[in-house]
């Protein structure tokens, strides 16, 4: 072959040969699009409505004896309005996700998550419930979310990644989890939880992925002698977010009113900061971190009403001398006259036990607000001594009583977020034994925090936060194991949660235990949670059965059994149940009303 | 001109029965089979011409460019493992026929094949049972027994180096197919592996210093749909082979990697698929966590060991036949291979696995596999796993690894008769979002194969 025709061959060749190494660094745009439509619903088990909530107040259309009229000879009995409704009903609303990933070269590449839920509010409710407004950042609970009475839309993940060798970078609004114990938050610190959709009540194995409140920062790691990496972040504050009041899973009770948008502004521009070392040594894997963040679930604290209880009913406000009640009240934690608010002394406490506070402490709040106890002094109250249910009930009753006080009262509270500085590290070690004996492969993991004089919510509600140095400790058992030659191995968890200070939501012990009866509450020396969950999967995996199993060492209990159906490409069934119970002495109590049938309806694209 | 036989097919097969009675392994008929390739890389000259030929085979009755189908299979029954059988039988499949490719360097990667050839005879076993060069360090490249003695060899050879390459990536398409022969799962995924030791192609070679205890880093990437996205697992492979890998995973509900037990390799890895951890490549686990190998069989065979792939479609994808939608098998070539070795394993360290014994077909010439076969604990004829490879390159149209066309896999069929659910993979030019098949880039280590790397890639 001569040189000349050589040559155009070799160019031919040439632009038809497609070289799968040594591609160039840039690459044209490339998307990779996908998404999900879901019908989410949750049908009540029992009659059970949710406490804390106007319509499921225990003391709906009970009387209850005011102690003061027993003693001024005035007929005893205290009504409260029958709010009462009865719902089949905790959730039927509609999600859309729509995934997107880009890659803009080889060392850049991006992702967007957009989250869209509707809620259907096919509920009986009080008054006209907002489910999804929040006055954190504008009226929603991230910067990069819009939404409305009931819906919201928000972008959990929108960000760039860049990576060179070992080293990778993430920008933009993410989500960030660590640590290995699954459903206990040990070294999973530096995000909160939106608990506005499904609570933490929805499919047991998807952890909280759902629930993680993404926040706008960097990300950055760095890997070095193969098995080791450091890690950082750097990223904006965003608070936990909690359901609205009268909304199906609001944890908060109604007769309170959250104060949290002027708090959450005094912090809103500042930012958590985070490192991570992490690698394996043999079989024994390590991470240690710190993480210095303000507290995402807050304390809670009592704060003025700002509120003209008189003005605002269009009513006379007395004149006490330079001052009207009004104003004086507006200096206190209470509104009046609102018909929501707690009535009588025995819901106080008895709302008190629910809620993990010292309902009978009420001498906290008079040294913390003066208005609040020159108001009591005036009415010949006591105003010191205040620790215990027969003085409380007193001053209660004086106040909530329509004839001689103010009648149904609700309390302001405020969310601060201190900062706080979190320790911590973490180690799984891999068993191995003969094959398939229960030791064999059996993974153990710990992990440990110490977050130094970290700042409580006061039982009392108290403005001085309790400091504590708070203790943490995970112990994980983890196993495959295959019982039968039939089905695939079945994913057995064991974990046991310990904490020294706060239960599994961070609310401190020593609030545990009270009822309508029993206040300052007993208390507990610490809290122990463990949890069980299995995952028995059919031959193909079309079927999956999930057991979950939440325990709190006084008593109460969440039990989730599930079954995830996967019939084909685009549709997937998941139908499961959530068995709770407990009482004030545990902290499943919070949720033992919310019995529900859960079936989530996806089909996927 | 009349053409004088020398040797008929019969020959042949007493051959190889004579050796498997006798216990012998010896590659080639009329010399030895890696002299041959030695010489010229052309494995013909170790056998009859009469060795080579389906038509010969068949006495004319199938030959090159004909449709092996179920009006036929009959006549080369002994040439295909049982679960083909049947499926030509029964199912409608069916396999063209091409001539049968003698060019060694055809059949694997070019860096592979030379570094067989230079370091023949420099393997051997270690006392706990590990392949060692005869520096005693680990293997440096290639096969290390081209020419085995016993089953425990081949398999040796196989888990020692998957794909050939000292990296992979294969971007795959899945489609499992059930009993109705519906297309019931759809996936997108990504798998990646890279060899730290036995480097063939790539500095630093034989081995990545820092790295020597490893075999090779592995991932599978899930990319579509939804529900999977993101879900990712990274084995690490010690060197020792007595161990089993470590496993990590990112799955997109936890948002984190974590850790996870290992030894569960006998199940599917997403729902409906048929394919489990421990089908790879026919060689999926540590291969002294299985034991028993002995050889039981030789002869020739047919398999799909050249010119399967589809330069015709700009993402390399493969058009399908058979089953009752015709959707259930890839449209497959196969040739005459001279000389298949069937070996059979036990998985002695999975006691309550499903399997209780595989057969593999290798083709004698290349050590790859041509097709497995597991039967169930009962001894009943369980799963399939048989594929089809080539050269990327149609003479049109070349894909480079580099230095050489690329040669890889194309398409599986894994097939549980049991069930009669079929998965088909297939190796695709790209996937959506920037994934792409490619191949001796060590840069996939940091993109696909780190824990780091499962974080970011994860959803």
């Amino acid at each position: 072959m001569n040189r000349a025709r050589r040559l155009p061959l070799a160019v031919h060749a040439a632009a038809l040969a497609v070289a799968v190494a040594g591609s160039p660094a840039i690459l044209a745009l490339d998307l990779n699009v996908s998404g999900l439509i879901r019908q989410e619903m949750a049908y009540k088990l029992t009659g059970d409505e949710n406490p804390f909530n106007q319509h499921g107040n225990v003391y709906n259309g009970k009387t209850v004896d005011n102690y003061v009229h027993t003693l001024f000879g005035l007929p005893p009995g205290i009504t409260r309005p029958d709010y009462s409704e009865s719902n089949d009903w905790n959730l039927q609303a509609t999600r859309a996700e729509l995934d997107i990933q880009a890659t803009f070269s080889e060392t850049l590449t991006g992702a967007m998550k957009v989250r869209a839920f509707h809620d259907w509010g096919v509920y009986d409710d009080y008054g006209d419930p907002n489910f999804f407004e929040v006055p954190l950042r504008g009226d929603c609970g991230t910067r990069l979310e819009v939404c409305g009475d009931d819906y919201m839309i928000d972008l959990p993940s929108l960000y760039l990644d860049y990576t060179n060798g070992g080293f990778w970078l993430r920008a933009g609004n993410q989500q960030i989890a660590w640590g290995e114990s699954i459903f206990f938050r040990v070294l999973d610190v530096p995000n909160g939880l939106d608990l506005r959709r499904h609570n933490i009540l929805d499919w047991a194995s998807e952890e909280y992925a759902d629930e993680r409140v993404p926040g706008l920062g960097v990300r950055g790691s760095y890997r070095f002698r193969n098995n080791w990496e450091l890690e950082g972040f750097a990223q904006e504050f965003n608070a936990s977010i909690y359901s609205n009041e009268n909304t199906p899973y609001n944890i908060v009770g109604a007769q309170f009113v959250r104060q949290e948008e002027e708090t959450f502004d005094r912090v809103d521009d500042e930012w958590n900061f985070g490192a991570r070392l992490r690698g394996q040594i043999g079989e024994l894997g390590l991470q240690f971190i710190a993480v210095s963040r303000r507290n995402p679930d807050g304390v809670w604290r009592w704060t003025t009403s700002k509120v003209n209880s008189f003005t605002q009913a269009g009513l006379p406000d007395p004149d006490l001398g330079g001052v009207t009640l009004g104003q004086m009240l507006a200096q206190t934690p209470y509104e009046a006259f609102t018909g929501q608010g707690v009535f009588t002394a025995r819901e106080w406490f008895e709302y008190a036990g629910l809620t993990r506070l010292d309902g009978a402490n009420l001498q906290r709040q008079l040294d913390d607000f003066p208005a609040a106890k020159a108001l009591t002094a005036g009415n010949g109250l006591p105003t010191s001594g205040v620790v215990d249910i027969p003085t409380s009930t007193l001053v209660l009753d004086a106040f909530f009583s329509p004839m001689l006080g103010l009648g149904d009262l609700r309390g302001h509270i405020e969310r601060t977020y201190p900062r706080e500085h979190i320790f911590g590290f973490g180690m799984n070690y891999m068993f191995y034994g003969e094959p398939d004996t229960l030791l064999d492969q059996l993974i153990v993991r710990f992990e440990a925090t110490v977050t130094p004089d970290k700042k409580f919510t006061n039982i009392a509600l108290g403005q001085d936060p309790t400091k504590e140095t708070e203790w943490a400790t995970s112990l994980v058992f983890e196993k495959n194991h295959r019982f039968t030659e039939r089905f695939p191995a079945t994913y057995m968890v064991l974990q046991w949660l310990h904490r020294s200070e706060a239960d599994l939501f961070g609310r401190l012990v020593s609030g545990y235990d009270a009822s309508a009866t029993v206040s300052p509450p007993r208390g507990r020396d610490h809290y122990d949670a463990f949890a069980l969950a299995l995952q028995q999967p059919s031959p193909t995996l079309a079927w999956r059965f999930d057991l979950a199993v939440l325990y709190d060492a006084e008593g109460g209990y969440l039990i989730q059994p599930g079954v995830r159906w996967k019939p084909s490409k685009s549709y997937t069934v998941e139908l499961y149940a959530n068995f709770l119970d407990g009482d004030n002495g545990d902290a499943m109590g919070t949720v033992a009303w919310g019995d529900e049938l859960g079936l989530r309806l996806g089909y996927q694209f | 001109m009349v053409r004088i036989r020398r040797y008929h097919r019969d020959y042949t097969r007493r051959v190889f029965v004579d050796r498997l009675s006798r216990g012998i392994l010896a590659g080639g008929v009329l010399m030895p089979l890696w002299q041959a390739i030695a010489a010229d890389g052309d494995s013909a000259r170790a056998y009859p011409d009469e060795a080579l030929s389906l038509e010969a085979y068949t006495g004319g009755r199938i030959g090159v460019g004909d449709t092996i189908d179920a009006g036929n299979v009959e006549l080369v029954k002994e040439l295909l493992d049982p679960i083909r059988y049947l499926q030509i039988e029964r199912m409608g499949r069916r396999l063209q026929v091409l001539d049968t490719t003698t060019d060694i360097m055809r059949l694997s990667p070019w860096e592979y094949l030379e570094a067989t050839l230079r370091h023949r005879g420099r393997a051997l076993f270690a006392p706990d049972g590990n392949v060692v060069a005869d520096d005693g360090g680990p293997w440096i490249g290639g096969n290390p027994f081209p020419e085995p003695r016993d089953g425990l060899e081949v398999f040796a050879g196989l888990t020692l180096s998957w794909g050939r390459h000292d990296v992979s990536v294969y971007a795959t398409r899945e489609e499992d197919i059930d009993d109705d022969g519906n297309v019931q799962y759809r996936y997108a995924s990504v798998w990646a592996e890279l060899a730290p030791v036995g480097r063939v192609a790539l500095d630093p070679r034989p081995h990545w210093p820092g790295h020597e205890d490893k075999l090779r880093y592995q991932s599978v990437l899930f990319l579509a749909p939804n529900d999977v996205r993101g879900t990712s697992f990274l084995n690490i492979w010690h060197y020792d082979q007595n161990r089993y890998p470590d496993l990590f995973g990112y799955l997109p509900a936890f948002k984190r990697v974590r850790r996870y037990p290992t030894n569960q390799r006998f199940e599917p890895l997403i729902p409906g698929s048929t394919i489990y951890l421990s089908d790879a490549w026919a060689a999926g686990d540590p291969f002294l966590t299985w034991g028993n190998y002995r050889i039981v069989h030789q002869g020739p065979a047919l398999g799909a060991v050249s010119r399967n792939w589809s330069a015709v479609h700009p993402d390399w994808e493969h058009s399908t036949h058979g089953g009752r939608k015709g959707l259930s098998f890839w449209d497959t070539a196969v040739e005459f291979v001279p000389e298949a070795i069937v070996v059979e394993a036990e998985p002695t360290g999975y006691p309550r696995a499903p399997v209780g014994k595989k057969r593999v077909w290798f083709d004698a010439r290349t050590l790859l596999p041509l097709a497995m076969v597991s039967y169930d604990r009962q001894g009943n004829i369980f799963r399939s796993f048989d594929g089809a490879y080539s050269l990327y390159s149609d003479g049109a149209t070349t894909v480079s690894d580099g230095a050489h066309p690329y040669w890889s896999w194309t398409h599986v069929h894994a097939h549980d008769v049991q069930t009669n659910r079929i998965t088909r993979l297939q190796q695709v030019r790209a996937l959506p979002g920037g994934h792409r098949t490619l191949v001796n880039d060590q840069g996939v280590y940091e993109k696909y194969l780190t824990q780091n790397a499962l974080q970011r890639l994860g959803s």
